[in-house]
């Protein structure tokens, strides 16, 4: 056993904590001597903290697939209320264009007939142009369009398999009062 | 080890057997039962090795640092310092930092061999990389067999239950679970491997 190397299977239900304690005191007997077989070790135990961050990131990924499934019925009823608002929208274009159409009839036939002209007369439509809105605030007017929000892009990170530490806990150390997350990061960063 | 509380496999609220009995060995631990802590340090002690080792930590100082782990955390417990207790995430932690102190009390030259690998993806390439991994690992999930994925997503989902407890819940054997995980594994592992074409 302590001759030869051990082979990358043994390694692997180490890490995974699948071995018995025999075999288990054996690959650690091995390791403490053999510096190939403790690279591979932590090459191995490596792979599996990547294996468990990517496993972590699918589950995230799938939850958040979830989400978007359960917002469907959500972007339905949001469509359903654009449509009424553009279809208000169309019967005010077209209410408003009505009205123009008789303004200028009306002011075009006091014109041509200046002299039966009655100051007093409100043109028909009048207060109904005066109660639409500006038309250069209007979308439609200035040819834009409606669009729905942007969906929330994939995201590119897998999430951390580990969970992150309460952070009003005090640092491990005596001679640090750093929280255990501060530590963690200037630990990351390299002390 | 095998199976601890069979009560707890089926909870009324939905709760996962892990999670509650996993609560009551933290509130156990937190009160300062010794049950409790030992329960927790059984648990998740390998979980806690296995983080040192991938930092290039010797195996026997690493069975060290995790001992020293623990110690510290059950002195912070006494002192009143701990109010909630994540784990294995605290104790990997706590650990790291341990593994970090020795890096930083070692001589120069010692200190550049102990470095840990940088892990933490830098440039768009690499998310690029990671998101493509991510891709392929959902993929070869979804080529398992549902009864398969969902044991292997279960043990991954319950680092803290042992494969006898798995085994109990899943109403499978230990060696089924293990030949399970092995087998998944190795097929994620293929297809990471996998040329990218």
């Amino acid at each position: 056993m302590t001759r030869e190397h051990l082979p990358q299977e043994q390694l692997e239900l180490y890490v995974l904590d699948m071995l018995d304690g025999v075999d288990k005191a054996d690959v650690e007997r091995h390791v403490a001597g053999c510096a190939r077989c403790a690279s591979a070790l932590a090459a191995e135990a490596r792979a599996e903290l990547d294996l468990q961050a990517l496993v972590a990131g699918v589950k995230h990924l799938a939850e958040r697939g979830e989400r978007q499934i359960d917002a469907a019925p959500r972007a339905r009823r949001r469509d359903q209320r654009a449509g009424e608002h553009r279809w208000s929208r169309a019967a005010r274009m077209s209410m408003g264009g009505a009205a123009l159409v008789v303004l200028v009839w009306s002011l075009g036939s006091a014109r041509l007939d200046s002299r039966h002209y009655v100051p007093s007369r409100v043109p028909p439509g009048a207060e109904l142009i005066s109660s639409l809105p500006s038309s250069s605030s209007e979308p439609w007017s200035s040819g834009e369009v409606e669009v729905e929000e942007p969906l929330c892009p994939v995201s590119t990170a897998a999430a951390p398999v580990e969970p992150e530490p309460s952070s009003d806990i005090e640092g491990p150390l005596e001679s640090c009062a750093e929280p255990v997350t501060n530590l963690c990061r200037s630990e990351e960063s390299g002390l | 080890m095998a199976t601890s509380a069979p009560t707890l496999l089926f909870s009324p609220d939905g709760v996962t057997p892990g999670d509650a009995d996993e609560g009551d060995l933290v509130r156990a631990a937190l009160a300062g039962e010794d049950q409790g802590w030992a329960r927790l340090i059984e648990r998740h002690s390998h979980r806690v090795l296995v983080s040192l080792l991938a930092r290039g930590v010797a195996i026997e100082r690493a069975h060290e640092l995790v001992q020293e782990t623990w110690l510290r955390l059950i002195e912070a417990n006494r002192a009143g310092r701990l109010e909630t207790l994540a784990l294995p995430g605290l104790a990997i932690v706590q650990a790291r930092f341990l593994a970090a102190n020795d890096r930083r009390q070692a001589p120069a030259p010692e200190r550049l061999a102990l470095a840990p690998p940088q892990g933490a993806p830098a440039t768009g390439e690499d998310l690029a990389i990671e998101r493509q991994k991510l891709d392929r690992v959902a993929a070869a999930l979804e080529r398992c067999a549902p009864g398969a994925r969902r044991v292997f997503e279960f043990v991954y989902e319950h680092p803290e239950l042992s494969y006898g407890e798995v085994a109990a819940h899943m109403k499978l054997s230990s060696q089924r679970v293990k030949q399970i995980v092995c087998e998944v594994r190795k097929q994620l592992r293929a297809a990471l491997e996998e040329e990218t074409p």
